[in-house]
């Protein structure tokens, strides 16, 4: 073993110099080298490479769009939109990299953040009413049929979806106050939303009613 | 579809995930090293009996809408060859992942434990039974076997704060309920208000920092002494090991600092096991903590002394049994507290996160002392030694003593190594032998050779 002269101390593995005060070390006596006890790991690199490419990809549509304007020289939409747009391209990589271990709750997370957007940008530019008429029913029901397939797809246990499965579908009813109050310019979509939702909420409660009902208990204890 | 059983969460382990990031996995780690290479083989099938004696083991954590909670998982562990850095983060939400991994190196067998599924002396519980089981499973090659030791006395998941701090219970229910457990019982807290001393309201305590190391990995730094010579040095002082070494610990941080031209005050964080002042048998966390602290005041010829002096009458005023219920009481409050039940997780693990980052300010380091191992006769021929440390989010040294050696280990998030070098000269400056095994931590040290 080897010991530093300055803090009068052996140490073990294969530094040549005092790994607390830098004092080249001594060989003592006895010649064989006690082994370090703890492997040796390489760094670890960070995950910053997602950021990169987000960035990176963020500064270019800005440049395009400015390079776009430079070429035909009329104005297709204001730069606002290119920067929301970046803003969903981040917020949805965001939802994908923290729920990445559920798909189903991924989605959920994925329906009400763009029906908020939907509902704000349908607002900021003078009331349509697009956002209640199309993007949100369609959103719901394709966050249904989304889930339904991912069920199928991915090994999934019934206790991780069901509470949000029966959580998109009571979502999906929404669109039937937008029908009450009048607010959709064509009925059809939420008229689809609703009915679709019904279906699959009164199914998912009669199929798994004890395991929502457990997990339920068990999420919600206070 | 099967009903796995869950638990809610005990109070100590809230604050234990508020306080977990990147650095300070909350993981901590006890290793022993055998006289002869670990057999995986063997390992695994000790681990397999070892688990299945501690239902508390097979839980993982999950997030609730108001609280995390402890559920059921089923399949075994895997003891898996150790490649990775020490005290990895164990818990990933949505993730069912066990919070306890058992790993080998060479002749090393590590135990990690996420500290939010139990304290060390629980951990300490597991690891010696996977010890012994483990070099039962060797010896029964050589036809010499040892017995199966004595079923332990434990009570898995007993949530023993709430035995002993929640306001419902009367006096004479706990009394009868904790009758049979008497006999675990170690110590009598002190009684006497005298020794309650006011510390003048600290100004600021010195917190150290540093540079972190590239890729967040802990600086351990594993120290083995004698512990006959430890515990001579420590009775000469007339104060208990642990006193003893958090004092030179301070020494030897105020030592490391550069500039001492004004008053600097150290605090040292050190945890209790509340087993030994209130009888349980429980595997779960049941620990709270005090904060000792010294000033030094620039001029001093030789602090110890004085420090060591200081540090234990706060230590036995803080072992108060009314200071100490009343500090337990008032956490199991909070948690029963309507407004607190009815708060969202994220929003009280936000509160709990504010106030974690507060009371860092009052701490500059900390200090752990597990006490000793305890293994079945016969089996010194294959444990050589014990270690215990942790992930740390400041610099800290835990204890563990092993037959006649004491491991010192220190853990901490930056490079710098300058307090451990005062305090290895402060020890061999008493004439301690000290034997230290440090891990690379930086691109230069490792390419050193």
């Amino acid at each position: 073993m080897k010991r530093c002269p300055a803090c009068q101390a052996n140490v073990k593995g294969d530094w040549d110099t005092c790994p607390l005060c830098q004092t080249p070390l001594k060989v003592t006596q006895r010649e064989e080298q006690e082994e370090s006890d703890s492997p040796s790991v390489p760094l670890k690199f960070n995950r910053k490479k997602i950021k990169q490419v987000l960035s990176i990809s963020s500064v270019l549509l800005i440049i395009l769009y400015f390079v776009a304007h430079f070429i035909w020289r009329f104005q297709f939409f204001n730069l606002e939109y290119v920067l929301f747009g970046i803003m969903i391209m981040w917020l949805m990589m965001l939802v994908i990299i923290r729920k990445r271990r559920n798909i189903v709750k991924g989605i959920v997370y994925i329906l009400i953040l763009f029906s908020l957007v939907s509902l704000y940008f349908d607002y900021a530019n003078g009331w349509m009413g697009w956002s209640l008429t199309f993007v949100i029913p369609i959103l719901c029901i394709s966050a249904l049929l989304a889930m339904f397939i991912s069920i199928q797809v991915v090994d999934l246990r019934a206790e991780d979806y069901v509470l949000y499965l029966q959580l998109a579908a009571i979502m999906g009813l929404i669109p039937a106050v937008f029908l009450l109050m009048d607010w959709v310019v064509f009925a059809l979509p939420s008229l689809l939303s609703v009915v679709f939702s019904l279906v699959m909420s009164v199914a998912v409660f009669f199929r798994y009613r004890q395991a929502l009902i457990y997990e339920l208990e068990k999420r919600m204890h206070l | 579809m099967e009903k796995k059983e869950w638990v809610r969460l005990d109070n100590a382990s809230n604050i234990v995930l508020a306080a977990r990031n990147d650095i300070d996995t909350k993981v901590f780690r006890l290793s022993a090293e055998m006289t002869e290479r670990v057999d995986p083989v063997l390992l695994q099938s000790a681990l397999v009996s070892t688990y299945k004696a501690y239902p508390l083991f097979h839980n993982v954590l999950r997030r609730g809408v108001f609280w995390y909670y402890l559920e059921e998982r089923s399949g075994t562990p895997r003891v898996k060859p150790e490649t990775g850095p020490p005290c990895a983060p164990l818990y990933h939400y949505d993730k069912r992942e066990f919070l306890f991994r058992v790993l080998y190196y060479k002749d090393r067998i590590h135990l990690e434990v996420f500290h939010a599924l139990t304290d060390g002396t629980g951990a300490l519980w597991f690891f010696e039974d996977l010890l012994s089981e483990y070099v039962r499973l060797r010896q029964a090659k050589s036809l010499e076997s040892l017995d199966r030791p004595a079923r332990r006395e434990k009570a898995d998941l007993e949530d023993s704060f709430k035995r002993y701090f929640s306001k419902k219970k009367t006096y004479a229910e706990l009394e009868a309920s904790i009758e049979p457990l008497k006999k675990y019982k170690e110590e009598e807290l002190a009684d006497d208000v005298d020794l309650l001393e006011q510390e003048p309201k600290k100004a600021a305590v010195y917190r150290i920092k540093g540079e972190k190391t590239p890729d967040h990995r802990q600086r351990v730094i594993e120290m083995s002494v004698p512990l006959k010579e430890a515990l001579d040095l420590a009775r000469g002082k007339e104060v208990s090991l642990t006193i003893y070494l958090t004092a030179l610990y301070t020494l030897a941080v105020y030592q490391a600092k550069e500039d001492k031209s004004e008053e600097v005050t150290v605090t040292t964080s050190i945890p209790i096991n509340l087993r030994q002042f209130f009888p349980s048998v429980s595997v779960r966390n049941f620990f709270s903590t005090t904060i000792v602290s010294y000033t030094f005041k620039p001029g001093q010829p030789d602090y110890l002394d004085d420090v060591c002096d200081k540090l234990t009458r706060q230590f036995k005023s803080q072992l108060q049994k009314k200071a100490l219920e009343k500090r337990l009481k008032r956490f199991i409050q909070f948690e029963f507290n309507p407004l607190a039940r009815i708060t969202p997780r994220p929003i009280k693990d936000g509160v709990l996160k504010l106030v974690n980052v507060l009371n860092n300010k009052h701490i500059t380091v900390a200090m752990s002392n597990l006490g000793r191992v305890q293994l079945p006769k016969g089996m010194e021929q294959y444990v050589k030694q014990t270690f215990f440390y942790t992930a740390a989010v400041r610099p800290q040294f835990c204890l563990l003593s092993y037959q006649d050696v004491l491991t010192i280990s220190f853990t901490s998030p930056f490079v710098e190594t300058d307090i451990h070098r005062e305090f290895v000269r402060l020890l061999t400056e008493r004439q301690v032998e000290v034997i230290m095994d440090v891990n690379k931590v930086t691109r230069e040290e490792m390419e050193e050779r």
